[in-house]
């Protein structure tokens, strides 16, 4: 039995003759499917993003003013390669690509511990990564194979880039606040003495995990984390001040005092008005209150329309539609 | 440790989709008889897209556009099975970009003095004319998919492959989009 706008929808039924005019009128404008495939010319082996210029942002180099109570180590004119005792549980990679010092330094073993002085001083990640480790700053070699190569940041700074070709989540930096996992991008990550991590993106697409939460960051937004309670929620550098001040006062409340936290989570979505602010809001449809995931969800469909999800669509798939929407639309 | 989703969410493959994930691994690879299959597909849902913002003599370059940046970036889809959605970004954004580029060039229209009711048109082009003035009225999403239907010939299922959208979603944009589209066309001499 035919439902009214079948014919609408696939033809089928009884013919609609507004719709049936529209047909006649509008198929000349459609394509006509003869057009040749184009051919285009293979597309290079490595594709590297565009650099934008500056490898570290403002903050960060103001950062390093205030790096904290660490004591400086002796100049030297190279990073010292400190070896220490592979962690027991860790078995060591049999393949995995090679981590060495752009200087034709030695490869670096697993565990292997990566400490600057006054200089900066870039690690090769294979041929599909590169880690330019800021001054004054530590980091280890924590794992390495062939779907996966992970850094540990103890403190300090770094930029990465990572190559369009590495599979997705090769490349990953562990923090003591939490893990940065590459998604295809450029970023610069910080830790300050305080162990806070401090993740601004450049090109491409970062993700901060822990086992509670998830947290995106898209091109020309930042997050930090914090030791503790984990990462933060990121915003786009140029939000308005009320915003990072309204999600600042969320990030630090108490999360087992669930009045307080739900109302700061209002409060943030009342700051909420422009297409990236939307960004800190999507985050909200994580929390455990059903009410702010209600009005997370009415207000993003405030400010950017609304979001074509299943109304049976679990927490996780509710997330994902508007993740999918708002970045098409508005990051 | 939680999981995150490196492209957009896209719903399983559907009947005749079944090596569309094989084929957009092919392409990344660079073989151009996968690249060619993936335009066959698609290119009929990019033009329709690109129909809902440009100027339909324009919709061709912005669909050749659209291909030209694929092939450039393909590589960066992380999730092959979300290709039809993502394409459709692309689309999207390239015709935006291309719509932009043309307002920033043509002088501002004068404002119609009046809305007497228009005369009866003399021939289909200009009844075609007036249908796309109503058209460019309707909510973006609603536009969009009465163009795949009506202009591309696409039936709604297979939009909603193309597309990324449920079928559900495809028949409820059709169904009000035509719904805002009736009256207007009355106000614009469709008997």
């Amino acid at each position: 039995m035919s439902n009214p706008g079948d014919y609408l929808y696939d033809g089928s039924g009884p013919t609609d003759p507004d719709v049936a005019r529209l047909e006649r009128l509008l198929r000349p404008l459609g394509r006509s499917g003869d057009e040749p495939v184009p051919v285009f010319a293979p597309p290079p082996r490595w594709g590297w993003r565009l650099a934008l210029g500056g490898f570290l942002t403002v903050a960060a180099a103001a950062f390093f003013a205030h790096v904290g109570t660490v004591d400086a180590p002796p100049v030297v004119d190279a990073p010292r390669v400190l070896d220490e005792p592979v962690p027991p549980k860790a078995p060591p990679p049999p393949t995995g690509p090679r981590i060495r010092d752009a200087s034709a330094g030695p490869d670096l073993a697993h565990g292997a511990w990566i400490e600057t002085a006054d200089a900066d001083r870039e690690i090769l990640v294979g041929d599909v990564g590169r880690v330019r480790l800021a001054a004054h700053s530590r980091l280890q070699v924590r794992h390495v194979a062939d779907d996966e190569t992970r850094f540990y940041l103890a403190r300090g700074a770094l930029e990465a880039r990572v190559s369009a070709d590495a599979r997705p989540r090769f490349f990953q930096i562990d923090t003591d606040a939490a893990r940065c996992v590459d998604l295809g991008c450029r970023y610069t990550l910080e830790v300050g003495a305080d162990g806070a991590a401090t993740v601004r993106v450049l090109t491409g697409q970062v993700a901060f995990e822990t086992p509670t939460r998830e947290v995106f960051v898209p091109t020309g937004a930042s997050c930090v984390a914090r030791k503790g309670r984990g990462p933060g929620t990121p915003r786009f550098d140029d939000v308005p001040a009320s915003v990072a001040a309204a999600f600042d006062a969320f990030d630090a409340s108490d999360t087992t005092d669930a009045p307080r936290r739900r109302a700061l989570a209002l409060a943030a979505l009342d700051a909420v008005h422009a297409n990236r602010d939307t960004l800190p809001a999507w985050h909200l449809l994580q929390e455990s209150d059903a009410s702010v995931v209600r009005a997370t969800a009415a207000k993003l469909a405030s400010i950017a329309g609304p979001c074509d999800v299943d109304p049976r669509a679990t927490a996780a798939e509710l997330r994902a539609a508007w993740k999918a929407f708002l970045e098409s639309r508005c990051w | 440790m939680s999981t995150l989703v490196a492209g957009p969410s896209c719903p399983p493959t559907h009947e005749g989709d079944d090596d569309l994930v094989s084929l957009v691994v092919a392409a990344r690879a660079g073989a151009a008889s996968a690249f060619g299959e993936l335009h066959r597909r698609f290119a009929g849902v990019v033009h329709g897209i690109a129909l809902a913002r440009v100027a339909p003599g324009d919709a061709d370059d912005v669909t050749q556009d659209v291909f030209v940046r694929v092939h450039r970036t393909l590589r960066s889809v992380r999730d092959p099975a979300a290709f039809p959605a993502w394409i459709c970004r692309v689309a999207r954004s390239v015709a935006a970009d291309h719509a932009r580029r043309v307002r920033r060039r043509l002088p501002d229209a004068p404002l119609p003095q009046d809305r007497a009711a228009p005369p009866v048109p003399a021939s289909d082009a200009e009844l075609r004319d007036r249908v796309l003035r109503a058209l460019a009225r309707l909510p973006e999403a609603y536009r969009e998919t009465l163009l795949l239907r009506l202009a591309e010939g696409l039936a709604g299922p297979e939009i909603a492959r193309r597309t990324g959208l449920t079928p559900d979603s495809v028949r409820v944009n059709l169904a009000r989009g035509m719904a805002m589209l009736r009256p207007m066309l009355r106000e614009e001499g469709w008997s």
